[in-house]
This record gives structure tokens, C-alpha cells and sequence, in this order.
């Protein structure tokens, strides 16, 4: 009875169970129904909410009567939802048969394609047209009776903005075809322009190119001088308008010493205050006046004070704008030629004097030979007695003197070269030193040193003494107390840089002879004219003693120098030409002393000569030594004589200079007339010159005048007897 | 503890599908058997989070699923609630101590059920 109970309550549970379930779901069901219509009528109101927003006009037509529309319809035409809902759309077409053609063609494209499109212009309900495009589809499409949505968009304002668009369009392009017009005419204009523009173009190219290419020249041309300037071998200085170097040549610095870092911005310091004033002078007149300056001779110092001479040649520049800029100088180093031309002066000079003293000595010797012959010739006639040779001898010694005065200015006129032999220079100074020993102080010593090897040398042995006479006397004259005289020789070869600096010599081998003293020396001063004639600074002398030495030393072909300094002594360095070993032994023996003793003879002598003097005296001397004479005073008698004489003539004395014509001239044609004629030539000459010619041409021998009554009793027997 | 997984153990078609609707329109994934077999083979298989396990059902009664289920170390923590026509205190307490975790007696509402659910949620 339990478990029936039970098992009833058991399965009334289980049937509740599932009531409670299946009531649950419906409550469920009814919310879930709930919530749906509240979603679809939030639906709703959101579609009508669009539909009224909207602007396209909405409606449903249904038998071609209205039966809803939106807002947006009544705003496109006008009408009232009420007065269109149960109305037929003709209301909006503007006749009956275009509502009937559209009806048709609308309702037939909906059943062919099942929607519309079209548009057209519709009537407001004012009248005004409104174009619209509709599009349209059914309702329902399985069931077309339901009606059609038509949705109406006004495009009217639209197609006014176009039509209102498209006037403002066809405006613009009347204005711009206006303005294509102007800007074609101003194109034109522009291309006219760019034509010429680009013809400026082409020209300023082309002037460019010109300038380039100038600019170019001009820096090649700046090269150029540059390289010049460079290169050049005289100095060139250009300065500013200061007087400030602002550029320096290397020649500049090789010449003057001084870089460009030393002169830089600071006058250079080599104006002599001698030449100051004349160089500011200049310089102000170039300055001022732009007065070029070429070839300006002066002196400028050098950097480590040597006196410079110097050519300046000056202009002033412009800068690009024609303004004064500076200066250019170009300075030349003519040290170098001052010193030959003043040698070259000196030359001249001595040349100068050297025919006057030969002139001078030509006439002594003539007017000596007539005292020295007269002397020879009383001392003859008169008898034997002490008194009478003691004046003799006085006048004899004055005589000499003046004679050997003669020979010098002769030897200085280079006129003087008589007898040249071979001669060892250290034999002939160890021979000669005794005798010129006499003439020197005892307090100078002299000494010799003399290498084995030394060379011969070709010269006149009596000028030779001469030369070492003068040169010793001036040393004793320049020892004051006691002294050392020091004579060397030694053979030198002299090459042509040598020559160079000496102009006159020549490049070979040559033996220096070389006299040192250690006396007081000599300033400038008396260096520069110690050769000169008369030059002297003693008290009293002849002054003619260096001047010979000089003459001598050219004549053989020497040169010679000098060295001395103030309280350091003299050196002179002679230089003769050697001579080769072969020739050497020729001709190299003692000179031969006049012999006193006279040599009388006999015989017809010619004696031609124009000075009375001098005929008068030697036709005496030739009477008294037992010749006939025969005298001539012109060529032409001379001639005459030679060619029409009948009888002997053994000899001729030919003098040089005849009053119609020359020794030279005559010795031929005489010749010619008696070609065994012997012919002395004698002359107050030297015997270098016109007499050398003759002797030459074949004469026998030459006779110096003046001469002594021995000597040419000597020549005349040495000729006449052919010795 | 999450529960994902149910398993909803009902002979009664039109109990179990309610129950299933209903949890799944609230994001739980259920699982169903209408036998005792079939509910131990799918709790063994699926490791359900929670079980509604009903008594009267074929081949196996749900005391006995309850009892197998609570002595398996795989299976013994899976929180089991027995939903039962049964409602004699004898009946309830026989559910007990076969291991259920709780007894509710039909008829019964969802909200009750959910609640219960809900409460080993937050446990």
C-alpha cells in the first residue's frame, strides 16, 4: 500500500517535472515573442524615420493610385501625404496621354525585367517642372498585384547647377579662348624676345669665350713673364709705391745677397749715401712724371758690403685700373765690365802715352846723337889732358843717362824689344842680381828661390834688366828700414778662364816671375797709377821706371800684376811666355858687349837722313873713321843718287822717317839700283815697327840712335865685312 | 572551480533536451546519456566537470553510476547531483551515501537547478 503510494508519487513528480519544463518554455517563448516586436517595431520606426529623412520621394502605387509616400515626396511636388494617399499618379504628369505613353512603357519594362528606370519632367504641384529619375520594382514579386515602390529623386536643382555650370563653363571657355587668343599674341611676343635673348646669349658666349680665351693668353703671357722674371740673369725688384720690395728675382738674391724673407716689407739697405741724393731724384721724377730710367750707372752695396757697380732701369706700373702701383727695376752687376772698361781705358791710355814717348824719344835720340857724336868727336880733336876727359866723361855720364831715359820711354812705347834671345829667368836673375845689389839699401835682403824645371823664355836681355831694375828700386823704395825682397819664377799654364779675367793675355805656358816685398805696400790710389809715365811718389825721380816695365812685359807677350795693400807689402807677378825645349839651345848665348877699341875702314857710305844735325855728326863720325859719305835728305835724292851715281857705294844708313817719303818705301827701289848694296837702318825708333819691316826685306842690320861713335864703327865693319 | 562540461544523465527526452537548451544558451557545453552504461562510459571518457544524474534510468540505475563513479580515482571528485522523482528520506539518504554530492527531488525549476550548478561554480 506504501510503495503504491509511493510509485503515485513517484510518477505524479515525473509528469509535474515535465509541466514545469513545458510551462517554462513558453513563458520563454512569450518573452522571446516580446522581444521580438519590440525589435520589430524599432525596425519600423527606424524605417519610417529614414523614409521621412530622406530627400528621394517614396511611394507605393497600387492600380496607379497612391497608396502611401513618404515626406520626400510631398517636399518634391508639393502635395500633402493626404491629398496623394487614393489619388492617381496623373496628378504629377503634365497631360493625360503623357501619364497614358509613360503608364506603357514603365508597367511593360516592370514586367519584362521586373524594375524601372527612367526619368522625366515632372509637374510641382505649382507647375513648376521637376526633373526627377525614377526607378521602380514590384512590391512583391511573386505577386505584382500588391503594387510597386517607385522612389523619386529631383534633379532638378542639380541639372539647373549643371545647366548654370555648364553656362559658366561655356563662359570660361569664351574666356579662355579670349585669353589663349592674348597669350598666344603674347607667346609670339615672348618667342621674339627669347630669339634675341638667345641671340645675347650666343654673343655673351661667344664674348665669353673671347674673354676666356684672352684670360688664358694672358696667364700663358703671365707665365711667361713670370719665367722671365724668373729667369732673368739681372736682378728685378718690383716695389710698391712705398718703395717696399714686393717681389725679388732669384738673380736679385744671387747678385745682392739678400732673400725676400730679409727685404720683406722694409726698404732694401744697399743705397750708398753717395748716390742717395741722385737716386731720390730719379725715383721721385719716376713717381711723379713717369719718367722711365734705362741704363742708370751707379753703385749699390751688397749684402756683405761690397760696392757693387750697377745699370738700374726703372718704369712705373698701373694696376688694371690705370692707377700708379709700383715700381719695376731691373738692375744689372756691371762690376765686372767697369773693371774691363777701365782696363780698357787704361790700355788706351798707355797706348796713348806710348806714342808720345816714342815721338818724344825719336826726337831726344836725334838731338842726343848730335850731342853725344859732338862730344865723341871734340874729345878727338883735342890734345890729351886730365881736365878735358874729366868734363868728357861728366858730359859722357849725362849722355848715358839721358840715353837710357830714352831707352825706357822707348821700351814703354813697346818699341823696344831689340834683341830677343833665349833666356833662363833663373840664371838671368842670379847673374843680374849683383849688379843691381849696388843700387839697393843694405839693410833689403833679397833672396831667391828658384824651382829646377823652369822654362826658357824668348826675351830682350838689356830690357829684362830693366824691368827687374825698376821693380827692385820700388821695393827699396817701400822698405823704410830693413826688409826681405823675395824672387821666385815657376812655370804656370794659363787656361782660358784665366785669359778671361785678363784680357791681352794668352791661354799656354808661362813662367811667373814673381818679386815680393814685405815694405809699407801701396793704397789704391797709387796702385791704379803706378804704370803710368811720370807717375811717381818720390820726392824727386824719373817716374818712367814701371811705365817701361809695363811696355817691356807687353812687348814680349806677358802681362803683369800687381798686389799690395797698405802696411802688407807688394807682390808683382810677371807673366812671360815659355817657350818649347826644342827651340830652347837656339840662339841662347851671352849678349855681346860694344867693344871701345874703333874699327876704322874704308869705303862710300849713303847716308840718308833729314836731320841736319844728325848728318852733320855722323858724317864726321864716318869721315873720322875713313869712309867717304855720301848724303841724301829725301828719298827721291836718295833714289837719284842709287841710280845715277857713277862709282862704288858699300853702304847705305837709311833712316825711317824722311820728309817725302818712308825708309820702307826707299829701301826697295835703291835696292833695285844697286842690288849689292849693304843697308843699315838707323833710327831714334825702335827698332820694332817700319825698321823690322826693312830688315826683313833684307837689310843688314839696324843702329839705334842715338849711338856712339864704337858702336858703329863696329856695325859698319860687322856689315861691311859680312862678320 | 570552472564548470565547462556537463554531463546530463535522463531516460526522459523532453527533460534532457530542455536541460540542454537551456545550459547551452548559458555557455556550458552538455553532454547527454539516457542510460547508466552510456553515462558511466562517457563520464569516464569526457571527465565532466559536473554530472545531473537521474536514478530511474535503464540498465544501470543512477545509484549505481554514482557508486562507480565516486570509486574511480579518475572520476571520484567529479561533483555529481542526483535529480530524482524519488523523495522518501530512505530513498534520499540511500542517494547520499552512494557518493552524491547532492539530492534534489522533481519536480524542480531551471533557476533551482541553475542555482546549485552555480553554487559548485563559486565553490
Amino acid at each position: 500500500m506504501e510503495n503504491n503510494k509511493n510509485r503515485h508519487d513517484e510518477i505524479e513528480r515525473r509528469r509535474l517535472q515535465e509541466y514545469i519544463f513545458n510551462l517554462e518554455e513558453k513563458e520563454e517563448m512569450a518573452e522571446d515573442l516580446a522581444i521580438e516586436h519590440e525589435h520589430l517595431k524599432h525596425t519600423q520606426e527606424l524605417l519610417n524615420a529614414i523614409l521621412s529623412a530622406t530627400t528621394h520621394g517614396m511611394c507605393l502605387i497600387k492600380k496607379d493610385a497612391f497608396i502611401w509616400c513618404n515626406k520626400g515626396l510631398t517636399d518634391i511636388f508639393g502635395w500633402e501625404h493626404d491629398e496623394l494617399v487614393g489619388r492617381t499618379i496623373e496628378i504629377l504628369f503634365p497631360e493625360k496621354d503623357e501619364h497614358a505613353r509613360i503608364n506603357t512603357l514603365v508597367y511593360r519594362e516592370l514586367s519584362e525585367t521586373g524594375n524601372t528606370t527612367f526619368d522625366y519632367d515632372f509637374v510641382h504641384k505649382n507647375g513648376e517642372r521637376i526633373a526627377c529619375l525614377v526607378t521602380g520594382r514590384p512590391l512583391d514579386e511573386s505577386d505584382v498585384s500588391r503594387g510597386f515602390i517607385f522612389s523619386f529623386t529631383d534633379f532638378s536643382k542639380r541639372k539647373r547647377a549643371e545647366e548654370a555650370l555648364k553656362k559658366t563653363r561655356d563662359e570660361l571657355e569664351e574666356r579662355v579662348k579670349e585669353r589663349t587668343k592674348e597669350l598666344h599674341s603674347i607667346n609670339k611676343q615672348l618667342n621674339l624676345e627669347l630669339t634675341e635673348r638667345k641671340r645675347a646669349q650666343e654673343s655673351l658666349r661667344k664674348s665669353e669665350d673671347k674673354y676666356r680665351l684672352l684670360y688664358e693668353e694672358s696667364k700663358k703671357a703671365e707665365e711667361v713673364y713670370r719665367s722671365l722674371i724668373h729667369s732673368s740673369a739681372d736682378a728685378i725688384i718690383i716695389y710698391d709705391m712705398e718703395g717696399i720690395p714686393n717681389y725679388i728675382s732669384p738673380s736679385f738674391t744671387l747678385i745682392f745677397g739678400w732673400t725676400m724673407d730679409e727685404v720683406e716689407g722694409k726698404p732694401i739697405p744697399f743705397l750708398p749715401e753717395s748716390e742717395k741724393a741722385t737716386t731720390m731724384k730719379i725715383i721721385n721724377d719716376l713717381i711723379e712724371n713717369e719718367t722711365p730710367y734705362h741704363g742708370y750707372e751707379t753703385k749699390r752695396f751688397s749684402k756683405d758690403g761690397r760696392l757693387l757697380d750697377v745699370s738700374i732701369s726703372a718704369s712705373r706700373y698701373s694696376d688694371h685700373e690705370g692707377k700708379p702701383a709700383g715700381m719695376l727695376v731691373v738692375i744689372r752687376d756691371i762690376s765686372e765690365r767697369k773693371q774691363l772698361e777701365a782696363q780698357f781705358q787704361q790700355a788706351q791710355k798707355m797706348e796713348a802715352i806710348a806714342t808720345l814717348a816714342g815721338g818724344v824719344a825719336h826726337e831726344f835720340n836725334n838731338a842726343l846723337m848730335g850731342i853725344m857724336g859732338n862730344i865723341e868727336l871734340l874729345k878727338m880733336d883735342l890734345p890729351e889732358d886730365e881736365r878735358r876727359d874729366k868734363y868728357f866723361e861728366a858730359m859722357k855720364g849725362s849722355g848715358h843717362r839721358m840715353s837710357r831715359l830714352t831707352d825706357q820711354l822707348l821700351a814703354y812705347a813697346q818699341g823696344g824689344k831689340y834683341q830677343p834671345k833665349n833666356l833662363k829667368v833663373d840664371d838671368f836673375v842670379i847673374e843680374t842680381l849683383p849688379i843691381l845689389q849696388h843700387d839697393l839699401n843694405p839693410e833689403v835682403r833679397v833672396e831667391t828661390h828658384f824651382p829646377k824645371d823652369v822654362s826658357y823664355i824668348k826675351a830682350d836681355h838689356a830690357q829684362m834688366q830693366m824691368v827687374l831694375s825698376a821693380i827692385l828700386a820700388n821695393s827699396n823704395e817701400a822698405i823704410e828700414d830693413e826688409g826681405l825682397v823675395r824672387i821666385t819664377a815657376e812655370n804656370k799654364d794659363v787656361d782660358e778662364d784665366f785669359t778671361k779675367q785678363h784680357p791681352g793675355l794668352k791661354p799656354g805656358t808661362y813662367v811667373c816671375l814673381t818679386i815680393e816685398d814685405d815694405g809699407k805696400g801701396m793704397d789704391e790710389e797709387t796702385k791704379g797709377g803706378i804704370f803710368e809715365p811720370f807717375f811717381t811718389t818720390k820726392f824727386q825721380g824719373r817716374g818712367m821706371g814701371m811705365a817701361a816695365v809695363y811696355g817691356i812685359v807687353k812687348n814680349h807677350d806677358g802681362w803683369i800684376f800687381v798686389d799690395s795693400e797698405l802696411g802688407k807689402g807688394t807682390t808683382v807677378r810677371i807673366y812671360l811666355p815659355a817657350i818649347s825645349a826644342e827651340s830652347k839651345e837656339q840662339g841662347a848665348k851671352p849678349v855681346k858687349q860694344p867693344e871701345i877699341e874703333l874699327n876704322t875702314g874704308e869705303g862710300t857710305i849713303l847716308m840718308i837722313e833729314d836731320e841736319d844735325v844728325v848728318i852733320e855728326v855722323t858724317q864726321a863720325m864716318l869721315e873720322m873713321l875713313g869712309y867717304r859719305v855720301m848724303s841724301a835728305k829725301t828719298g827721291k835724292e836718295a833714289i837719284r843718287i842709287a841710280e845715277t851715281f857713277d862709282g862704288r857705294i858699300d853702304l847705305a844708313l837709311l833712316d825711317i822717317k824722311l820728309p817725302d817719303m818712308e825708309g820702307g818705301k826707299v829701301y826697295p827701289v835703291i835696292m833695285k839700283a844697286r842690288p849689292n848694296l849693304k843697308v843699315i837702318v838707323f833710327s831714334g825708333y825702335s827698332i820694332e815697327g817700319p825698321a823690322r819691316k826693312i830688315l826683313n826685306a833684307g837689310a843688314q842690320d839696324f843702329i839705334q840712335k842715338p849711338f856712339s861713335l864704337a858702336t858703329l864703327s863696329e856695325k859698319l865693319k860687322e856689315v861691311l865685312e859680312g862678320k | 572551480m570552472k564548470i565547462k562540461k556537463i554531463l546530463v544523465v535522463d531516460d526522459e527526452k523532453s527533460i534532457h533536451s530542455y536541460l540542454q537548451r537551456k545550459l547551452s544558451k548559458l555557455g556550458y557545453s552538455v553532454y547527454i546519456a539516457e542510460d547508466g552504461e552510456e553515462a558511466l562510459s562517457k563520464a569516464f571518457s569526457l571527465l565532466p566537470d559536473l554530472v545531473l544524474l537521474d536514478i530511474k534510468i535503464p540498465k544501470l540505475n543512477g545509484i549505481e553510476v554514482c557508486k562507480r563513479l565516486k570509486s574511480d580515482d579518475g572520476t571520484k571528485k567529479i561533483p555529481i547531483i542526483m535529480l530524482s522523482a524519488k523523495a522518501q528520506s530512505e530513498e534520499i539518504e540511500e542517494g547520499l551515501k552512494a557518493g552524491a554530492d547532492k539530492y534534489l527531488c522533481k519536480p524542480i525549476s531551471f533557476p533551482d537547478i541553475l542555482k546549485e550548478v552555480q553554487n559548485y561554480e563559486e565553490g
